[in-house]
């Protein structure tokens, strides 16, 4: 089963400047996707037509089976949770706890299971301590979590997550990171996620990387196979990874991609 | 133009119990420097920032900025004056956009201040070449633009008011490697310029290319106020102890140096690094091709993903899917 299925698609902004001609990606279930792209390549505008908050001129999107038309969007969008890069456009509650329970009104959860699924959600985010917090009281990497928590609750099949992290500290970051990681390894197939970033150490998190370039789809490597082809990135305006930049800048190194680890157990051997 | 902030503390409203934000805070930050403010989330960094223009006044102590003093009982007409000299950059562009067309928005700044509208819309597209937004997008709505496109215009709009201070939040977050570069170069000359720019980041990377001082934060108060090579030779532990990253060069020199590498001075860049790391092994006795033991499922994975490209290319699409 495929959770997202994009067949054919054409969509620009602006009439006669197409983005997206004849676009063609197949996500399966369960699949752990980043989607890198320098900025304007369409890597959002993606998402954003995946979830129907765009129209595609031609060409189907079809979830989990279903396709996107404007009849099945609440149906669609009932699978598909999204975190967006700026959490105060996507804050509605007067509460944190308020504000995650507002999704679960909307899909009528009874107002009696609601305190348990709202602490468990923002429990997963590190932000059970923040439920009674008025939502403009907190930073943005806080506001994030929340952001995440109120799609946790509604127990998605797919979370898109654009640029999620991109203004999180190092400690909301790599929370919001090691959160996705248990959720995906507690959910296996039963969550798919997609991540729009820039970041190639977060990209490297995927089972798979699809690099769009303009609309087009460039490259769709597995993380290693990608962060080795250092030209290719390049020219894309991307960069390679630190650790495969300090590969290819030694003497000598092995032919394949390491992460940060393996390179420095390798140099520690040479050091013997 | 120099901003002194001398005894500054802060917190939300009159009330005595409310939390406080920014404790004793006592810093210079020098024109014609960048000075970089780091620290994890809720530290004070944005509140203090939000000090150096008079968006947000003093409860105690005071900001002078050039020859203007801001305490709690500066008056509200003295504030255009201060935000004259201070422009910011805030964390989420689109939050400062609001004009029918990116044109219109960079020129309400210089328009406010007094500029008419010829000189207004000469200084505008002064300001969007200098952040390379290309002519074409001058017209659109700032709306229709991606993010980091918005992260051009809302500097675009700071710039063509031409300030003598420029504080920065977050402001490469969101843009591409190229995007973030050509935003490097752009702070750097505009220290060239003489103009005293404050940058709040979370990347250490660019704070190691960039500042000429690091401000840390933490719980409202001034952890540390250092030169970026003298800081980042602090221990691991200390900038696990405050919540921050160290640059990526130094986190791997440092874990070398637990391996017996020695690194005479703090690695910069992957060059610094590499030419560092070469001169300490004896490469002819490293045999080509050189194999890794222990990095098995890297290579299976590389292998196993060149097979799964010549399935892509028959299916198109491509699965991936183990």
């Amino acid at each position: 089963m495929n959770a997202i299925t994009i067949d054919n698609l054409n969509y620009g902004y602006q009439e006669g400047e197409p983005l997206f001609q004849d676009f063609q990606l197949t996500v399966p279930e369960g699949q752990w996707l980043s989607i890198v792209g320098h900025n304007g390549s369409g890597k959002s505008t993606l998402a954003k037509l995946v979830l129907g908050l765009l129209e595609a001129q031609s060409g189907d999107i079809t979830v989990f089976g279903q396709e996107l038309t404007p009849a099945s969007l609440a149906a669609v969008r009932a699978q598909v949770g999204m975190v967006f890069q700026n959490p105060d456009n996507q804050f509605v509650g007067a509460t944190v706890a308020d504000d995650v329970a507002f999704g679960l009104e909307n899909r009528q959860v009874p107002s009696a299971e609601m305190p348990a699924l709202i602490e468990a959600a923002l429990q997963q985010v590190g932000m059970a301590d923040f439920a009674d917090r008025e939502p403009h009281t907190l930073s943005g990497g806080q506001k994030q979590r929340v952001a995440l928590a109120s799609v946790l609750a509604l127990k998605p099949k797919v979370i898109i997550l654009d640029e999620a992290t991109a203004m999180l500290d190092p400690a909301g970051k790599s929370a919001v990171l090691a959160t996705l990681q248990e959720l995906k390894a507690k959910y296996q197939d039963q969550l798919t996620l997609i991540m729009i970033t820039h970041d190639m150490d977060e990209a490297a998190l995927a089972d798979r990387i699809v690099v769009i370039n303009d609309g087009e789809l460039a490259l769709d490597e597995k993380p290693a196979a990608l962060f080795v082809q250092g030209a290719a990135l390049k020219q894309l305006g991307l960069d390679q990874p630190f650790e495969t930049q300090l590969q290819e800048a030694l003497p000598k190194a092995p032919q394949q991609y390491l992460s940060k680890q393996e390179l420095a157990a390798w140099l520690s051997t040479l050091k013997a | 133009m120099a901003i002194n902030i001398e005894g500054l503390t802060f917190h939300y409203g009159g009330a005595k119990q409310s939390p406080t934000i920014l404790d004793d805070i006592n810093l210079t930050i020098p024109s014609g420097r960048i000075t970089a403010i780091v620290g994890q989330t809720g530290s004070g960094k944005s509140t203090l920032v939000q000090n150096l223009n008079a968006l947000l006044l003093p409860s105690g102590g005071q900001v002078v900025v050039g020859d203007q003093v801001i305490t709690s009982k500066t008056k509200e007409k003295a504030l255009p004056a201060v935000r004259a000299q201070v422009g910011m950059v805030f964390q989420f562009p689109e939050n400062q956009l609001f004009a029918a067309t990116v044109l219109e928005d960079v020129m309400y700044g210089p328009k406010n201040f007094g500029k008419t509208a010829e000189e207004a819309e000469e200084l505008a597209k002064k300001a969007l070449n200098r952040v390379s937004l290309a002519e074409e997008f001058w017209q659109r709505s700032p709306f229709d633009l991606s993010g980091g496109q918005m992260r051009r215009v809302a500097l675009a709009g700071v710039l063509a008011m031409n300030p003598k201070a420029m504080v920065f939040d977050e402001p490469a977050a969101g843009l591409d490697p190229q995007g973030q570069l050509e935003l490097l170069d752009l702070l750097r000359s505009l220290r060239t310029e003489g103009k005293t720019v404050v940058l709040i980041s979370h990347q250490m990377d660019q704070v190691l290319a960039l500042a000429d001082q690091v401000v840390v934060m933490q719980d409202g108060q001034v952890a540390a106020v250092e030169a970026p090579d003298q800081l980042f030779q602090r221990s691991r532990q200390w900038f696990l102890d405050h919540s921050l990253d160290l640059p990526t060069p130094v986190a791997f020199a440092k874990d070398l140096e637990e391996k017996g590498y020695h690194f005479d001075h703090l690695p910069t860049s992957v060059a610094d690094v590499a030419a560092q790391i070469a001169k300490q092994v004896d490469w002819s006795q490293v045999t080509e091709p050189v194999n890794v033991a222990g990095a098995d499922w890297q290579s299976q994975q590389a292998s196993q993903s060149s097979a799964d490209q010549v399935l892509t290319s028959n299916s198109r699409g491509g699965d991936l899917h183990e």
